[in-house]
């Protein structure tokens, strides 16, 4: 690095691009500072960088700060979630809240949908009861009816 | 145990996961300034933006501190988050075009009045000149160049911050201050 014959300005810049002058060490230091005034546009590239340093400080813009209400937000936020960390859940959770979580449509679509393909097929497994014991008439026989119209009339 | 103020990010980060409001408070202290800074100089000096960006990334650390991996370091975690967010809205920046054509307007505008001597030896004027040419960098370069000599970040926390080798930020940074030195000839002692 400090063989003269091989030295170009480009090394002292890429070395003052890529380090602050306290991130040198002894050694870059010392190259730095040999060769520093000898090239003109050595000179004017440590300049450009201190300028531009110089520029973009924060305190360039010192009204530019951050505005009070973000933070009281964020608190906000951060109180929120605290909250809800805290909250019990399942059961202990307060009936109101249950109440309050709206269901979505879809899913109440798809539970309608799930009980009617249900239904259809419960229905579908049954066999049709051809001595169904809501038409007593067929099975009853004179006997029974004579009975019946007997009581019936002594009732009235 | 030590006072929020002498705790190191990542304990504070530690403290935020269980909503420790003091915690994030010193966090927030340590930080938001640069951040919207910074945000505020990647994003063409827009303030309201830059407020919005700040606000918008400590609420992602509100929300998922679980996020951020206490063996690394939170600096680089944070500007990676930072960076993303700027990131993300040069893609609707561009989707949109109309900001794009606003800066070179404005550029157009400055280069037709190129400024004299005594002019740029100004301070103020040099910072105008240096805002204007930093707009017309690509995303990368001037993250390169305002991670460095903004927000004094070292080549390997760039490296990390950006994703890349320490060899590709050295190189970006020294094309980017001789892409600068043409355009700002005040700095070329041949004039």
């Amino acid at each position: 690095m400090e063989n003269k014959g091989s030295f170009k300005p480009e090394n002292i810049e890429q070395l003052l691009a890529a380090k602050s002058p306290d991130e040198l060490n002894e050694t870059e230091k010392a190259f730095v500072l040999q060769h520093f005034k000898t090239w003109e546009q050595v000179v004017a590239f440590h300049q450009l960088i201190s300028a531009s340093r110089q520029a973009l400080d924060l305190n360039q813009e010192p009204d530019l700060q951050p505005d009070p209400a973000i933070l009281s937000r964020l608190q906000q936020k951060l109180t929120e979630k605290k909250a809800g960390n805290e909250r019990p859940k399942g059961l202990l959770r307060p009936l109101s809240q249950v109440f309050m979580y709206k269901i979505p449509v879809y899913q109440a679509g798809i539970a309608a949908a799930v009980l009617l393909a249900i239904f259809i097929y419960t229905a579908g497994l049954e066999p049709v009861d051809r001595s169904d014991k809501s038409t007593p008439a067929i099975g009853r026989t004179v006997a029974e009816d004579s009975l019946l119209i007997r009581d019936f009339t002594v009732t009235i | 145990m030590l006072h929020y103020s002498e705790q190191a990010d990542n304990q504070l980060m530690q403290a935020i996961a269980g909503q420790d409001a003091e915690a994030f408070n010193e966090l927030y202290k340590r930080y938001s300034t640069r951040l919207l800074h910074f945000f505020y100089t990647m994003l063409h000096k827009d303030r309201e933006k830059s407020q919005d960006f700040l606000q918008d990334l400590f609420t992602k650390i509100i929300e998922k501190p679980h996020l951020y991996d206490p063996s690394r370091s939170f600096t680089t975690w944070i500007y990676t988050l930072a960076r993303n967010m700027c990131k993300n809205e040069y893609r609707s920046m561009a989707v949109r075009s109309d900001p794009e054509v606003a800066v070179n307007y404005q550029v157009l505008l400055h280069s037709e009045t190129t400024p004299n001597m005594d002019k740029l030896l100004d301070a103020s004027a040099f910072r105008e000149q240096l805002w204007l040419q930093l707009d017309q960098l690509g995303p990368e370069k001037k993250e390169t160049f305002i991670l460095r000599y903004q927000q004094n970040k070292s080549l390997k926390e760039i490296s990390e911050i950006m994703d890349c080798a320490e060899g590709t930020i050295k190189s970006r940074l020294f094309y980017t201050l001789k892409w600068l030195a043409d355009k700002l000839e005040v700095f070329d002692p041949k004039i």
